[in-house]
């Protein structure tokens, strides 16, 4: 196998991760149910487009460049890598999280990939797959309104009882305007504040808003980030069934 | 050759042709995209062993040094507009290791001092749903993959090996073909690929070096290789002095006629979210067998430069013309995850399975062997060997390749340990150049090496000439074989480690031969013939290849890498081999734009 049959594979893991959950717990307490809308709000859109830029950004190192464009419709996801040179033209499919596929061009050839790629990290992100997948949190965690402004609440997420989460708390920021989340700070479970996350630029077609950027910062890393800039969005557009197929993959 | 290939370019072309007078779907966002790709790619090789085959008449040699010094452009333009494209792939190689000089009008020639080479990669035109929806059809030079192992594919046979770079194994040259395919639904479809003109496999320059092994016989009749390895050890004794070697070895490529096109069909869809597929392909093997051995003798006396009272008279020299055969092959490949431990815990995800089988049934293959008139232990006349040893020449030739059917088959598993580790494990039953019945199923050997265990005045006694100076033409008490199953079993054992925040790959892959060796030769205690097998865990049997690399991708298009290729085994086994090319150490570099 060669290098970049081996980053198909962790492609592949870093598009599984990208997928939403869009099951939803009902709400019993007033920071669940400002938990519950924040999930709401992120789930609205039947479809989506994107094109990102992403940059990666060690301390004391040169920019890394990823270009990406996503679609999405329901749980179905299809990734085209378009930066850098050596990824380009790869392929990702995620029909459901027990099946999906990569296109290697180097290889001219589908391959299927086992789950448990999602365990693997991503072209050294500072977004972990958890943190890209994580587009619905009510049916793993609860929440408290630890305070509130007059234009956010500030949750305190904690997982649900029995339940294993990659963090043990979170503390969401959460606009009231839009009911979308403005700040996520990730804590181990020794309490300390190991990345944070911010989405800003928060731009709407209807009502389905999106941020125009992402950036994780690893505080274990030095500082060390990603910023994933949103350059083109299109939303609730009609996308065939066939998009989502190993055919559209290139076999 | 034109008039195969322009009767397979007017049907793609016809299919082409008829699309265009449907209802066009072109659409208002449609329009003609221009995309440039490229790389430049660098490998510089050492080998470090000295890797050699034959005796001092007929020696062949892979000294240490540079082995491969070869710097790659590759440039690539896809074009798109709507539902057609057009692909075009091209590499240009120059290789600095620069090769045998013939005069000193060489040194006025750029290409002789600075060989380079014009490869086309892919140059193909494709279109999708043409006449009806579902339906695409691509015509040229392309690579079409089927097969779900990690590249070792028994049921990937439309495309021929291209085996110049060991590190690069799995890889494939492409060739001129017509693929249609039919998607029923987006889950399941129907291909069909004619191939119209055959390409045989490109070997490694290594693979010259299989000529100096005279001793491994092709025949499948066992009884028969005995009785050749007592002649050739009497005829090359030091008594008549006139040992065998191959002199030249001839691919004789098929013609192009309608009768030699390849031609496959497949069937893929997914059931209850594994995918399955069944293929059918009809061509031929892309690996050479000999069907005619023609042997003339040469006179002048030879001696051993590092022994001098090692002395031959002459040499048997013999031409070799290889074919190959043709096959049909019945394929099924399944893929997807099973999670056989999801019941002790939710973190534990699926393992990835790949299971590819070929059953292939071979076209039953002949070897002719003539000869000039031939004075050595006595005199032969010109013509045809005596295969039946009835004192008239002729009679049944002997088979190098049985019509019997064969499997071929690769099991696999691969799972991701957390961030940083991932394993491929894979079990393949005969690898590419391995071809004919012979395994745990049926019983079938390649000889690895072979020679007498009998002196050369009781070989001859015992096994070549009568008192009455007739051939006896049975070698039982003689001969000694090296034997391994024609179709071997390998474990493929592969593991990465990523470092750095992904930036660094440390790959460690394995291949080991789980089959070992049989030696085959007469008891006299006993009586009979008898076998004794040596496994993967003796020295007799071990044969094995590590190949640990070291790569750091710097982003942005770079990536720099450093490792290995250990082969490991005596010279009789599979990665041993001299032809297998020797270990070497590698560092390559590339940039993509």
């Amino acid at each position: 196998m060669t290098r970049s049959f081996r980053s198909g594979l962790l492609l592949a893991a870093s598009a599984l991760a990208l997928m939403t959950h869009g099951t939803s717990a009902r709400a019993d307490a007033p920071g669940d149910k400002v938990l519950t809308a924040m999930d709401g709000a992120l789930n609205r859109a039947k479809t989506q487009y994107f094109e990102y830029d992403v940059i990666n950004q060690e301390p004391g190192k040169g920019e890394r460049k990823l270009g990406l464009q996503v679609r999405l419709k329901g749980d179905k996801r299809f990734t085209e890598f378009t930066a850098p040179a050596d990824m380009k033209g790869t392929k990702i499919l995620i029909m459901s999280p027990t099946q999906m596929y990569v296109f290697l061009p180097a290889f001219g050839k589908v391959r299927r990939i086992a789950s448990s790629v999602s365990d693997q990290g991503f072209m050294g992100m500072t977004f972990s797959q958890d943190d890209l997948a994580s587009q619905a949190y009510n049916a793993t965690y609860e929440a408290k309104i630890g305070s509130e402004t007059p234009t956010e609440y500030h949750l305190v997420v904690t997982p649900k009882a029995g339940q294993t989460t990659p963090y043990a708390k979170m503390e969401i920021t959460v606009g009231k305007e839009k009911m979308l989340p403005s700040e996520i700070k990730y804590f181990n479970a020794a309490g300390t504040n190991v990345k944070t996350e911010t989405r800003t630029g928060y731009t709407c077609e209807g009502n389905v808003c999106v941020p125009s950027e992402l950036k994780m910062v690893d505080n274990t890393k030095g500082g060390a980030s990603t910023k994933m800039i949103r350059t083109k969005w299109k939303v609730n557009e009609e996308m065939s069934d066939d998009l989502f197929s190993k055919r559209a993959l290139g076999e | 050759m034109i008039r195969t290939s322009a009767r397979a370019s007017l049907i793609a072309f016809s299919l082409l042709a008829a699309s265009s007078f449907l209802p066009a779907e072109a659409r208002a966002d449609d329009e003609l995209k221009l995309e440039w790709t490229g790389r430049i790619q660098t490998d510089l090789r050492f080998r470090v062993e000295d890797k050699s085959i034959g005796e001092f008449y007929n020696k062949l040699d892979l000294a240490p040094g540079v082995e491969r010094n070869q710097n790659v452009f590759n440039l690539q333009l896809k074009s798109t507009f709507g539902r057609f494209r057009g692909v075009a792939s091209v590499d240009l190689m120059l290789n600095g290791v620069t090769g045998k000089l013939d005069g000193l009008g060489d040194l006025s020639t750029y290409q002789k001092i600075q060989p380079f080479s014009f490869e086309p990669q892919a140059l193909y035109i494709e279109g999708k749903d043409l006449i009806i929806k579902g339906l695409d059809l691509r015509i040229g030079h392309q690579i079409v993959s089927w097969g779900v192992a990690d590249q070792f594919n028994p049921t990937n046979n439309l495309n021929a090996d291209d085996l110049r770079d060991p590190l690069l194994f799995g890889r494939q040259q492409a060739n001129f073909m017509v693929k249609l395919d039919y998607w029923v639904t987006k889950s399941l479809s129907l291909s069909g690929v004619l191939v119209p003109i055959f390409k045989p496999a490109l070997l490694p320059y290594s693979a010259a070096l299989g000529v100096g092994a005279v001793d491994r016989l092709p025949f499948t009749d066992a009884a028969f290789r005995h009785r050749i390895e007592a002649e050739n050890a009497t005829s090359g004794s030091a008594q008549i002095g006139f040992p065998t070697i191959v002199s030249t070895a001839t691919p004789i490529i098929p013609p192009p006629t309608p009768e030699n096109m390849q031609g496959a069909f497949r069937i893929a869809g997914t059931i209850a979210d594994q995918d399955v597929s069944l293929s059918y392909y009809n061509g031929r093997t892309d690996f050479p067998q000999p069907f005619l051995n023609h042997t003339r003798q040469t006179a002048g006396v030879q001696c051993d430069p590092n022994d001098k009272t090692r002395c031959v008279k002459g040499v048997l020299q013999t031409d070799v013309s290889l074919a190959y055969p043709k096959m049909h092959v019945y394929g099924l490949n399944a893929t997807g995850e099973v999670n056989p431990f999801k019941w002790i815990s939710d973190k534990i995800h699926g393992i990835g399975y790949r299971v590819e089988a070929a059953l292939i049934v071979p076209q039953r293959t002949t070897l002719q062997l003539t000869q000039d008139a031939l004075n050595v232990a006595i005199p032969l006349p010109a013509g045809e060997y005596d295969y039946d040893n009835n004192g008239k020449p002729g009679g049944p030739q002997p088979a190098v390749v049985d019509a019997t059917a064969f499997l071929k088959w690769t099991v696999g598993l691969d799972y991701a340990f957390g961030d940083h580790v991932y394993l491929n494990v894979q079990w393949v039953h005969g690898l590419a150049d391995e071809f004919g019945a012979g395994d745990f199923l049926h019983e079938g050997y390649s000889v690895r090496q072979s020679g007498v265990t009998t002196t050369d005045a009781q070989t001859r006694a015992r096994c070549v000439l009568s008192p009455q100076l007739t051939l006896i033409g049975d070698g039982t008490k003689c001969a000694r074989e090296v034997l391994a199953p024609k179709l071997g079993d390998y474990a493929v054992i592969g593991a990465d480690f990523k470092f750095l925040d992904d930036a660094m790959l440390l790959r460690l892959f394995t291949l080991w031969s789980m089959s070992g060796i049989t030696i085959d030769e007469w008891s006299d205690t006993a009586q009979k013939r008898t076998q004794k097998h040596y496994g993967l865990f003796t020295s007799q049997g071990f044969s094995a290849v590590i190949f640990p690399e070291l790569d750091y991708n710097f982003g942005n298009g770079l990536e720099l890498g450093a490792g290995a290729l250990i082969e490991l085994g005596k010279d009789y086994t599979k990665f041993g081999d001299p032809a297998a090319g020797g270990s070497t150490v590698f560092t390559r570099g590339k940039f993509s734009f």
